[in-house]
C-alpha cells in the first residue's frame, strides 16, 4: 500500500511534465516573442514540434542577437556540412558562454529533439532584455501621446480613399467597417466663433423660494428654447460656452477680489459691493471732470501756441510749410481760398500785371494781414489779462460778501439781545429780582440734573467697559476665523489642483491603455500561470497527505517493533524462567529465539526488497529520459555526418590536388 | 452679435408711443413683440415684420420699433420705479402699460448688460468674440522635421457697427508676449476696479 502510493505520485510528475496542452500554450508565448523579435515563421508554425532545423537556427540567433553579444552568426543556414557544424558549435559555444548549464553542442540545433530546443529557448527568453516592457508601464509623456496620434490620423487619410468634397457634408465622413465610425476630415466643416447673450431660466430650481410672478410668466410663455435663442443655428455651442465661461470666470474674479480684499474689511457682501461701487462711481466722475478741465486748459495752450506760431512765422518770411495747430491750419486754408478766388478773377480778367508785380502785391497783402493779425492778437491778449483780472475781482468781491452776510448774522444776534433788556430796562428791580430767582432755580435744577446724571453715568460707564472688553475679544476671535477660513479656501485651492493632475493622468493612462494592444497571449500566460498554479497546489496537497500517511505508517511499525519487543522480552523471562525446570520448555525457548531471529531476517529482506524497487523505478525513468534524446539515432546521424563531412574533404583535397 | 446700432438710437419721449398704433394689436401678442424687441437689443436679430404685415404698414412698423425699442432702454438706463414708468406711458390703456411693466421686469438685467456692452464697446473697435486653435507645423520645405506649434487667433472686431475679423498667426514666443501684455492690462483694470 505504501508503495501504490509513491508511485502514484511520481507518476503524477511525469504526467506534469510532459502534458501536452500546456506545453503547447508555453510554445504559444515562445512563438509569439519569437515573431516580435523578427523571426520569419511560417502561419501553421503552431508548436515547437513543427519547427524545422532552419527554424530552430533562425530563433536562436536572434535571440542572441536581441540580448546582445555581437553574434555574428548568419540566421541562413547554409548548404554544406562542415559550415552547418561550425554554425551549430557557434551557437552552442554562445550559449553556453551566457551561462547554458547542460548538455548543448552542434547536434542539439542541428538535430533537434524537443525537449532540448524548449530548454535552450526557455534559458534564452529568460536572458532577454526587458527594457521594453519597462518602458511600455512608464506613462508615455503628452508630446509623444500626440505625435503617435498625428501619425496615426496621417496613416488613416493615407489609406483612406480620396472622396469628393460634396459626400462629406462638414467634413464628415465614415470610417471602418467593422465598428463604423464617423471622422472628421480637415477643417472645412468648421465655423467661425460667433456666440450672442443667451438666456435660462434662474432660481427656478429651488422650490422653497418662490419666482416673482412676472419672471414665471416670462419663463413660462415667451423665453425661447436655447438652440433658438441664437439667431444662427451654428451660433448655439459658442454661446452656450461663452455664457458658461462669463459665469465662471465672473465667480473667480469675484473670489479672489472677496478673499483678498473683502474679508479683511469685515463687511458682509452687500455692504463692500455698496461702498465698492461708490468708490467707483466718484473715481469715474473725478476723472471725467479732469478730462474736462485738461481739455479747457488745451484750448487755452492753443492760444499760447498760436502766439509762438506768430512770432516764428515773423522771422522765416515764406519759408513753406510750417506744422501748426488746427487754428493756424484753418487760417491757411482760408488764406488759400482767397488767393484761389482771387487767381480766378485775375484768370477771368486781362493778366495785365507781371509776375514781379504779383509778388510785390502778395507780399504786401501778406505782411497787411500779419499787422492785423500781431493787432488782433495783442487785443485778444490784453483781453485776457483783463479777464483774468475781472474774474480775481469777482472772488474778491465773494470774499467780501461772505464776510459781510457773516457780520450781519452776527450782529443781528447781538441786536435780539440787546433788545430784550432794553425791554425789562423799565421796571428794573422787579425784574432784577425775578431773573435772580429764575437763575437761581436754573442752577439748582442744574446740580440735580448733576446728581442724576452721575447716577446714570457710573453703571453705564461700567457697561460700556464690559462691551469693550467683548468687543474685543470678539474681534481677536473673528480674526482667528478669518485666518482659518483662509487657509482653507487656499487647501481647497490645492485640492482642486491635485485632483485636476490627478484626473488628468487618469485621463492619459486610460487612454493609453486603449490604445494598448489587448494581447491574446496576455490572457493565455495568466490563464497558465493560475493553472500551474493550482496544480502545485494539488500537488502539494497530495505530497502532504502521502506525507501524513508515511508517518502514520512508520509509527505504526515503531509501535508494533515495540510491542514485540516487550512481548519478546516478557516472554523470554517467562519461559526462561520454567526452562529451568522443564525441558520441553527449554525446547521452546530454543525455537522462541530461532523465531525471533527469522523473522527479523525477514524484515530486514522485505526493506531491502522495497529499496531495490525504488531503484528500480529511478532506472526505468532515467532509461525513459535518455530515450527521448534518440541518442543512438543522433549517434547515426553524427557518424553520418562525420562520413560526408570526410567525404567533402577528400572532394575538396582532390580538387586542391587536381590544381 | 452685440451692435451698438440698437442703443444709438437715443431717447425718445414716451410721447411717441401712439396709441393708435400700438392698440392695432391686443395684450398678449403685444407682449410678445416686446420680447422680441428686447432680443434684437440683445442678440441683434430684429424681429420679423412678417406676422405684422397685416396689423402695421412698414412706415409704422418701423416707427413702433423704434419708438419702443427707445422707451425700454430709457427706462432700463434712468432705472425707473414701476410709477415711473406708468408716468410716461399716461397715453396707452392698462392693457398695454402692464406689457411694459411685465417685460420691463422679467428683462431688466438683458437689457442692462446690453447697454453696459454697448458703453464698453465706446471706442473705435471692441472686441467681441475670439477664437483660437493650435497647429503644430510638422514639417517645411526645408526642414524635414520642425515640430513647432503656432497658435492661429481669430479676433471679431467691432468697428463702428461693422464687424470685421482679424486673424493671426503667432509662434510660442508671441503668444507669451501677448500674454504678458494681456496680463499687464489686466493689472491695470483690476487697479482700476478696486
Amino acid at each position: 500500500m505504501n508503495f501504490g502510493r509513491v508511485k502514484r505520485l511520481s507518476r503524477g510528475k511525469v504526467q506534469v511534465s510532459h502534458d501536452g496542452s500546456k506545453m503547447e500554450e508555453v510554445d504559444n508565448i515562445f512563438i509569439h516573442t519569437l515573431r516580435e523579435i523578427g523571426c520569419g515563421l511560417d502561419d501553421d508554425v503552431q508548436s515547437l514540434k513543427h519547427f524545422s532545423t532552419e527554424n530552430i537556427v533562425e530563433a536562436t540567433v536572434k535571440c542572441l542577437r536581441v540580448i546582445g553579444d555581437g553574434v555574428n552568426i548568419s540566421p541562413a543556414l547554409p548548404p554544406g556540412m562542415s559550415a552547418r557544424y561550425r554554425v551549430g558549435t557557434q551557437l552552442a559555444t554562445s550559449c553556453q558562454e551566457l551561462g547554458f548549464r547542460g548538455d548543448i553542442g552542434y547536434q542539439t540545433f542541428l538535430y533537434s529533439n524537443e525537449a532540448d530546443i524548449r530548454r535552450v529557448l526557455m534559458f534564452l527568453m529568460e536572458k532577454m532584455p526587458k527594457e521594453t516592457a519597462e518602458a511600455a508601464s512608464e506613462p508615455m509623456g503628452k508630446s509623444a501621446m500626440l505625435k503617435r496620434s498625428i501619425a496615426a490620423e496621417l496613416d488613416k487619410q493615407m489609406k483612406s480613399a480620396w472622396t469628393p468634397s460634396y459626400c462629406k457634408q462638414d467634413g464628415l465622413c465614415w470610417r471602418g467597417t467593422k465598428p463604423r465610425q464617423w471622422h472628421r476630415e480637415g477643417l472645412s466643416g468648421v465655423k467661425r466663433f460667433h456666440s450672442c447673450p443667451v438666456r435660462s431660466p434662474e432660481g427656478v430650481g429651488d422650490i422653497t423660494k418662490k419666482t416673482p410672478k412676472e419672471f414665471k410668466r416670462y419663463y413660462d410663455k415667451h423665453l425661447q428654447p436655447l438652440t433658438s435663442q441664437p439667431p444662427q443655428g451654428s451660433q448655439v455651442v459658442p454661446s452656450v460656452l461663452e455664457a458658461n465661461e462669463l459665469s465662471v470666470t465672473a465667480q473667480q474674479e469675484w473670489e479672489t477680489e472677496w478673499n483678498q480684499h473683502g474679508l479683511p474689511s469685515r463687511l458682509s457682501q452687500e455692504d463692500y459691493k455698496a461702498r465698492k461701487r461708490q468708490r467707483l462711481e466718484k473715481r469715474i466722475s473725478d476723472q471725467l471732470r479732469q478730462a474736462i478741465q485738461q481739455e479747457t486748459s488745451k484750448a487755452t495752450a492753443g492760444r499760447d501756441l498760436l502766439q509762438m506760431l506768430s512770432s516764428f512765422t515773423d522771422r522765416g518770411v515764406g519759408k513753406g510749410v510750417t506744422k501748426g495747430s488746427r487754428f493756424t491750419h484753418t487760417e491757411k486754408l482760408q488764406f488759400a481760398q482767397d488767393e484761389e478766388t482771387a487767381a480766378q478773377m485775375m484768370g477771368e480778367g486781362p493778366r495785365v500785371d507781371t509776375e514781379e508785380e504779383m509778388q510785390r502785391k502778395r507780399e504786401e497783402e501778406v505782411e497787411q494781414l500779419r499787422g492785423q493779425l500781431e493787432e488782433v492778437t495783442g487785443q485778444l491778449q490784453s483781453l485776457d489779462v483783463e479777464m483774468k483780472k475781472f474774474t480775481a475781482g469777482i472772488q474778491q468781491m465773494e470774499e467780501k460778501v461772505n464776510t459781510e452776510v457773516r457780520g450781519r448774522s452776527d450782529k443781528e444776534e447781538a441786536y435780539k439781545v440787546k433788545k430784550r433788556t432794553l425791554d425789562l430796562l423799565p421796571d428794573a428791580e422787579n425784574n432784577i429780582t425775578k431773573l435772580q430767582g429764575v437763575v437761581d432755580g436754573s442752577s439748582q435744577r442744574l446740580v440735580n440734573l448733576a446728581q442724576q446724571w452721575e447716577k446714570h453715568r457710573v453703571p453705564l460707564i461700567q457697561q460700556y467697559r464690559e462691551l469693550k472688553e467683548l468687543n474685543a475679544n470678539r474681534e481677536s476671535q473673528s480674526e482667528k476665523k478669518l485666518e482659518e477660513i483662509k487657509s482653507l479656501r487656499e487647501k481647497m485651492k490645492e485640492v482642486a489642483d491635485e485632483a485636476r493632475g490627478k484626473d488628468d493622468v487618469y485621463k492619459q493612462l486610460a487612454s493609453e491603455y486603449e490604445r494598448m494592444t489587448k494581447d491574446v497571449n496576455r490572457g493565455a500566460y495568466t490563464k497558465r500561470i493560475m493553472e500551474i498554479v493550482g496544480n502545485i497546489k494539488k500537488q502539494k496537497e497530495e505530497i502532504d497527505k502521502i506525507l501524513i500517511d508515511t508517518r502514520d505508517v512508520q509509527k505504526e511499525i515503531n509501535q508494533l517493533t515495540g510491542k514485540l519487543d516487550r512481548t519478546f522480552a516478557v516472554t523470554d523471562e517467562l519461559i526462561f524462567r520454567d526452562a529451568k525446570k522443564d525441558e520441553a520448555v527449554r525446547k521452546a525457548y530454543k525455537s522462541l529465539a530461532a523465531l525471533h531471529e527469522n523473522c527479523e531476517q525477514l524484515i530486514k529482506t522485505v526493506e531491502e526488497t522495497g529499496g531495490i524497487l525504488r531503484e528500480i523505478r529511478d532506472l526505468e525513468d532515467q532509461i525513459e529520459t535518455e530515450g527521448a534524446k534518440k541518442t543512438t539515432q543522433n549517434l547515426d546521424r553524427i557518424q553520418g555526418d562525420f562520413k560526408q563531412m570526410k567525404q567533402e574533404n577528400s572532394s575538396i583535397m582532390a580538387k586542391l590536388k587536381g590544381k | 452679435m452685440r451692435t451698438a446700432a440698437p442703443v444709438k438710437g437715443r431717447t425718445i419721449m414716451a410721447a411717441e408711443l401712439r396709441q393708435d398704433l400700438l392698440g392695432k394689436v391686443d395684450g398678449d401678442r403685444f407682449e410678445t413683440l416686446l420680447h422680441e424687441i428686447v432680443d434684437w437689443v440683445c442678440r441683434g436679430a430684429a424681429p420679423s415684420y412678417q406676422p405684422y404685415s397685416q396689423t402695421w404698414d412698414l412706415d409704422s412698423w418701423w416707427h413702433v420699433l423704434n419708438s419702443t425699442k427707445s422707451f425700454l432702454l430709457l427706462a432700463v438706463k434712468e432705472n425707473l420705479s414701476k410709477d415711473g414708468v406708468l408716468e410716461h406711458l399716461t397715453g396707452l390703456d392698462s392693457d398695454h402699460q402692464q406689457c411694459f411693466l411685465q417685460v420691463i421686469t422679467s428683462r431688466k438685467e438683458d437689457i442692462r448688460l446690453a447697454l453696459i456692452s454697448a458703453t464698453a464697446a465706446i471706442s473705435q473697435g471692441a472686441l467681441e468674440d475670439l477664437d483660437w486653435q493650435v497647429k503644430l507645423v510638422l514639417s517645411s520645405d526645408k526642414i524635414s522635421s520642425v515640430q513647432k506649434p503656432v497658435l492661429g487667433l481669430d479676433l471679431a472686431v467691432n468697428k463702428e457697427g461693422q464687424r470685421e475679423s482679424l486673424s493671426l498667426e503667432l509662434s510660442q514666443e508671441e503668444v507669451a508676449s501677448l500674454v504678458t501684455q494681456l496680463e499687464a492690462a489686466n493689472k491695470v483694470v483690476t487697479q482700476m476696479k478696486t
